[in-house]
């Protein structure tokens, strides 16, 4: 299975999703006008992945900023996550914060607050 | 238009302490760059988190324009971009950040409805609100390319409450107008 590299802009994230290792990584901001769009690719690889490889899936978040309609996006693609997990699937999220920025934390802490996946929030 | 104008018009959002304001149509161009021009220019003078409030606040109001004003520009075949404008003031104290657009007033009602009943809402109020709209619209098939909760954010994000006009045009149209505050916080 190919990874999926995106190359971040201005209102979109950089995506590194590495097959071989099952390590996703999200990073930069995220206010694109069309966001569905930019995400779908990101689901379909994440469901290509479970279905596929079978593997744990460690996912990085490095985002200082998302728009509402982003924040819809990423809710959908931990509920995809959060669907292996409930099948049997490894699953850890961690999400990296700079010390001060608890605005972010707290819009990551609604979108995993109705979830049961395991998460870790890492400084720095 | 009317001539020499120039001038007055400068003076008057001088007087309203207006720190920009753009009219005309709102790409996704146009609001990276004034968002990149708000963080700049906002962080020599107040928080961080300050900031990103009116960042926030502007991204959400000004790409509400771009997908649901009235006032349309076509780009390319079948792709639009709304028309409208947005307005960033302040005094020793605030910022506001204020959107106008038109709307038909078909979706004038229902605008109405949804802001009178957020302006209703407390914070832990307006919260649990964004939570399940949030998870009730995961529809895959749904036009809408916003999230519809754009201005449950806002005025989660508002320092004050929410304020909104919509001013009829005529038995088409109307303007609806939405502002928001931030408090400005020392860095």
């Amino acid at each position: 299975m190919e990874n999926l590299i995106i190359l971040p802009s201005k209102s979109t994230l950089s995506v590194n999703f590495n097959a071989k290792y099952g390590i996703l990584d999200l990073s930069g901001s995220s206010y694109p006008d069309n966001s569905s769009e930019f995400f779908q690719p990101l689901y379909n690889w994440i469901e290509q992945y479970i279905k596929e490889v079978n593997r744990p899936i460690e996912l990085n978040f490095r985002i200082n900023y998302f728009n509402t309609s982003s924040s819809k996006c990423l809710y959908k693609l931990l509920s995809i996550l959060q669907k292996y997990f409930q099948n049997e699937g490894q699953v850890s999220v961690t999400w990296h914060y700079n010390e001060g920025d608890d605005d972010i934390l707290d819009a990551f802490k609604e979108l995993v607050h109705d979830l049961s996946l395991p998460y870790k929030i890492d400084l720095g | 238009m009317k001539e020499n104008n120039t001038l007055d018009f400068v003076k008057n959002m001088t007087e309203n302490g207006v720190i920009f304001s753009f009219k005309g149509t709102i790409s996704q161009d146009i609001i990276v760059n004034i968002g990149d021009t708000i963080k700049t220019e906002l962080g020599l003078f107040v928080s961080e988190k300050t900031v990103m409030k009116v960042f926030a606040i502007f991204i959400e109001l000004s790409q509400n324009i771009l997908h649901y004003s009235a006032e349309r520009a076509i780009v390319v075949d079948d792709i639009s971009i709304g028309v409208g404008s947005i307005t960033l003031m302040q005094d020793d104290a605030i910022y506001k950040i204020s959107s106008c657009n038109i709307v038909n007033n078909d979706d004038a009602e229902e605008i109405k409805k949804r802001c009178d009943f957020i302006k209703t809402l407390d914070k832990e109020g307006l919260k649990n609100f964004y939570l399940e709209r949030r998870k009730t619209q995961q529809n895959p098939n749904g036009k809408s390319k916003g999230a519809g909760i754009g201005f449950i954010d806002i005025a989660r994000k508002s320092d004050k409450i929410l304020e909104y006009e919509i001013i009829n045009i005529n038995d088409k149209q109307s303007y609806f107008i939405l502002s928001a505050y931030i408090i400005k916080q020392a860095i």
